[in-house]
């Protein structure tokens, strides 16, 4: 009986040794973007580096880039991956074959992902020359550039390729458990099945969806392997960009490289805050019967 | 009714609870409770729900922490005695079988955690199955019992583990009325059988009074009152005792 | 009456209908344009001239596979080398998420909120951020460049989903069957192997097979703590998809798939035949 306090502590050591190492990084991310580096003879801590990237015009056009990528593939993502579960859902196929299709963008990395979106977006790609297969193109230079344009559409599509499945999967068991007691219920009672996805599983499936969008949300601004590949040289996406700047040998250079992922934690952090706060409400609103 | 009360064999002191207080995360369950069980003796524990029956059974068992008070054992402290050392087996209504285990399996589990080699466990494990006239189901998945042989199986596995001391929490009330009361019956031979000292805690006052040897019935964390069926019902130590029972009677 | 209710009852039939035939057609769409690339990239992987704008390859060559097994640093190497640590970010990323569910779900202590909120940490955090900020302390702490650098921070990576999937079923099986075992004579280390492990083993398992696949995938994470030192697949099929080499690049790309497909099969049977047997 007496163990009872030592061995939880012993179980949960390695965890937060682990926790130590993540929150030791974000630490040492502040305090250098802070221009705290006494290595180097930097000892002041002052807010010039965050200034000097925010007034820069390529930091804002790469926030610009990773936020318009974040959040189209985000969004995007979790339209069709509801759409995708929730047609799981309603033909039954919650397992097998299906499902295994649906999961194979999951287990595929970005650097993968590349390799697949060039194979059918690049201007020589598969699509291209369906395009000009059928007329629709005379050229290859006449196809739209997905992939290294400014509009990092082949990204986006590339990101929508694998978290649209994500999320799909992601919110099955709750979407499938929703829809088999309530969702039917709502039938019984002569709601169509449109009306009773509206009204009934959509409303009630939305924790896990929402929880799978800034998943993504986060991912696709915080990836590097995509907007590298696949991205425009000028502008580059912020993470690409932050690598750039942190792998410059001058190491009183560092705070900037630092600042700038100081920018994209506190972004992330605020996503999730936001996230945080409307689970927070949203469950109070359905009574939190069924927690994603 | 009560022929086996004759049967009675008044051994030594085999359990002595003295002052027992159990609190769980700051509420106070047992209070200074204490309890006298004789060798061999079948004591039924009533109460109310909530007043710390099942409580009690776990504390004995030794998967509750003792606050303070003391539990004896034939004699010996067991407070801080880990429960696989005490040999107290609780059979709890929920069965708790062991479900990547079969039927047969489950019943040697005890004589396997002692050591016991397979050959001599399996059969041992079918005599039990016989004792509870489930002979021959051993090779059976649990899934495949209905909830009365589950129960058997889960006494039959309390019995192979050869305890000192059984403690039975509410095992027939997952039953339906028919079965439950084949399972007193099949209870009532197992404890003359086996003469195991035996605690049956249930909040069913026909069942209390009709198979033990004495009755203890708790209110609050304490015992109100231990005696003899004849006693609880005629001379109540107060209320709330002749409350319980007087509303059974109507 | 009856005429007019069955006529409406038929018409909510026609209406079902069309609604399952849309979602099949959704369905089929969406397995059509995951398989799609996957499949053109598998002919790539045999292609010797493809030019533009034929829908198939004019000529076949099996280079690729040659050159595949005979570069600088041989493709085995590599593979052995990723699939070893990917190994060991499954053994250690269940075992810790497997003892904080222990410590948070059967011990229940306190600061289970804060336990929840570590656990996300590292899905909040982007990976690359965590890479550039803990690249600095894994060299003063003697572990830049190093394969242990590397398991450690893709243990940080696969630590989230490890720890959910752990909880989950921990919460689930509960320590019920555990007490009992004590009950019944067994000590707690062999209760919890006896009865608890094998109840466990489908969730052990799949988490065992995401940490897996998840390490396995790092490219960023990889290439700070390991320093381009530590090659794993994930790094090594980079240069060629930047050189624009489709085929080679392609070939990384389908023996990428390939293994980490035989590996998460390999537990999806596992898990299919536990809980067959279960049941």
């Amino acid at each position: 009986m007496k163990r009872n306090r030592i061995v939880p502590l012993l179980l949960i050591t390695p965890f937060a040794l682990i926790t130590a190492l993540v929150l030791a990084a974000i630490i040492n991310i502040i305090v250098q973007s802070l221009g705290y580096m006494p290595v180097f003879g930097l000892y002041d801590f002052t807010l010039k580096y965050y200034i000097e990237e925010l007034s820069r015009p390529e930091v804002l056009q790469s926030l610009g880039v990773s936020l318009h990528v974040a959040l189209f593939s985000s969004v995007l993502a979790a339209i069709l991956g509801t759409l995708i579960c929730a047609a799981l859902v309603r033909t039954g196929r919650t397992r097998g074959a299906m499902l295994y299709a649906v999961r194979l963008p999951i287990l595929v990395p970005h650097t993968v992902v590349a390799v697949f979106t060039v194979a059918l977006l690049a201007q020589t790609g598969l699509l291209a020359r369906l395009a000009f297969a059928l007329g629709l193109a005379g050229d290859y230079t006449e196809f739209p550039m997905l992939l290294y344009g400014k509009g990092y559409w082949g990204v986006i599509l590339a990101y929508l390729w694998k978290e649209a499945p994500f999320i799909a999967y992601f919110s099955l068991a709750l979407m499938a458990n929703v829809s088999e007691t309530l969702g039917e219920a709502a039938e019984n009672l002569g709601a169509s099945p449109l009306k009773s996805f509206f009204h009934i599983t959509l409303p009630l499936s939305l924790p896990a969806i929402a929880r799978g969008f800034i998943i993504v949300f986060i991912f696709a601004f915080g990836g590097y392997e995509l907007p590298m590949l696949l991205g425009a040289t000028m502008p580059k996406a912020f993470p690409v960009y932050t690598y750039i700047e942190f792998i410059k040998p001058d190491f009183k250079l560092r705070p900037y490289a630092m600042a700038m992922n100081g920018i994209t934690l506190i972004l992330s952090l605020l996503m999730a805050l936001l996230y945080a706060v409307l689970m927070n409400r949203l469950m109070k609103r359905i009574g939190g019967a069924y927690e994603g | 009714m009560k022929a086996h009360t004759e049967n009675v064999k008044k051994g030594d002191i085999k359990l002595q609870i003295n002052g027992l207080s159990v609190e769980l995360n700051g509420t106070v369950i047992l209070d200074e409770l204490s309890l006298q069980l004789h060798e061999y003796e079948f004591l039924s524990l009533l109460g109310p729900s909530g007043c710390g029956k099942s409580t009690l059974l776990k504390t004995i068992g030794g998967i509750l922490p003792v606050s303070s008070g003391e539990i004896r054992l034939d004699g010996e402290l067991i407070n801080s005695k880990p429960a696989y050392r005490r040999g107290a087996v609780i059979v709890f209504q929920d069965m708790r079988l062991f479900p990547n285990m079969n039927v047969a399996e489950n019943v040697a589990y005890p004589l396997r955690v002692q050591g016991v080699k397979k050959a001599d466990r399996l059969v041992r494990a079918e005599k039990y199955l016989e004792h509870v006239k489930l002979g021959g189901l051993g090779a059976r998945r649990i899934s495949q019992l209905s909830g009365g042989q589950q129960q058997r199986v889960a006494l039959a596995r309390a019995l192979a583990a050869e305890p000192k001391l059984l403690l039975l929490d509410e095992p027939f009330s997952s039953l339906d009325e028919n079965l439950r009361e084949d399972m007193r019956q099949l209870v009532k031979d197992l404890h003359r059988e086996f003469g195991m000292t035996t605690i049956m805690v249930t909040h069913d006052r026909q069942e209390a009074l009709s198979m033990a040897d004495r009755v203890a019935i708790m209110f609050d964390g304490r015992i109100a009152q231990t005696g003899t069926p004849e006693e609880l019902i005629e001379s109540p130590a107060d209320e709330r005792v002749s409350g319980y029972f007087g509303s059974a009677k109507q | 009456m009856r005429d007019r209710l069955s006529a409406y009852q038929m018409k909510r039939r026609a209406g079902n209908r069309a609604g399952s035939r849309t979602m099949r057609i959704v369905l089929a769409l969406t397995v059509f344009v995951i398989l799609l690339p996957v499949i053109v990239t598998m002919i790539w992987t045999v292609t010797g001239r493809w030019p533009w704008p034929s829908m198939l390859p004019q000529s076949y060559t099996m280079r690729t596979l040659q050159e595949l097994f005979s570069g600088s640093s041989p493709l085995y190497e590599i593979l052995w080398g990723s699939v070893i640590i990917a190994t060991v970010v499954a053994i250690l990323g269940t075992l810790i998420a497997l003892m904080t569910a222990r410590a948070t779900e059967i011990y229940r202590i306190r600061g289970r909120r804060l336990v929840s909120w570590a656990a996300m940490l590292p899905l909040i955090v982007p990976g690359t951020v965590f890479a550039m900020g803990i690249q600095v302390i894994l060299i003063r702490m003697g572990l830049g460049d190093t394969v242990t650098g590397v398991i450690l921070v893709h243990l940080v990576a696969a630590l989230p989903y490890c720890v959910f999937i752990m909880t989950d079923i921990t919460a689930a099986v509960g320590n019920s069957l555990e007490e009992q075992a004590q009950l019944l004579g067994a000590g707690p280390g062999r209760a919890f192997f006896d009865v608890s492990v094998p109840q466990l083993m489908p969730g052990i398992l799949s988490s065992a097979s995401m940490a897996y696949i998840i390490s396995y995938s790092q490219y960023f994470t990889t290439l700070l703590a390991g320093g381009g030192k530590v090659k794993t697949l994930a790094l090594v099929m980079v240069p060629y998809i930047q050189s624009g080499d489709r085929a080679l690049s392609s070939v990384y790309a389908v023996t990428f798939v390939g293994s980490a497909l035989l590996v998460f099969f390999i537990f999806e049977a596992l898990i299919h035949r536990i809980m067959r047997t279960e049941s």
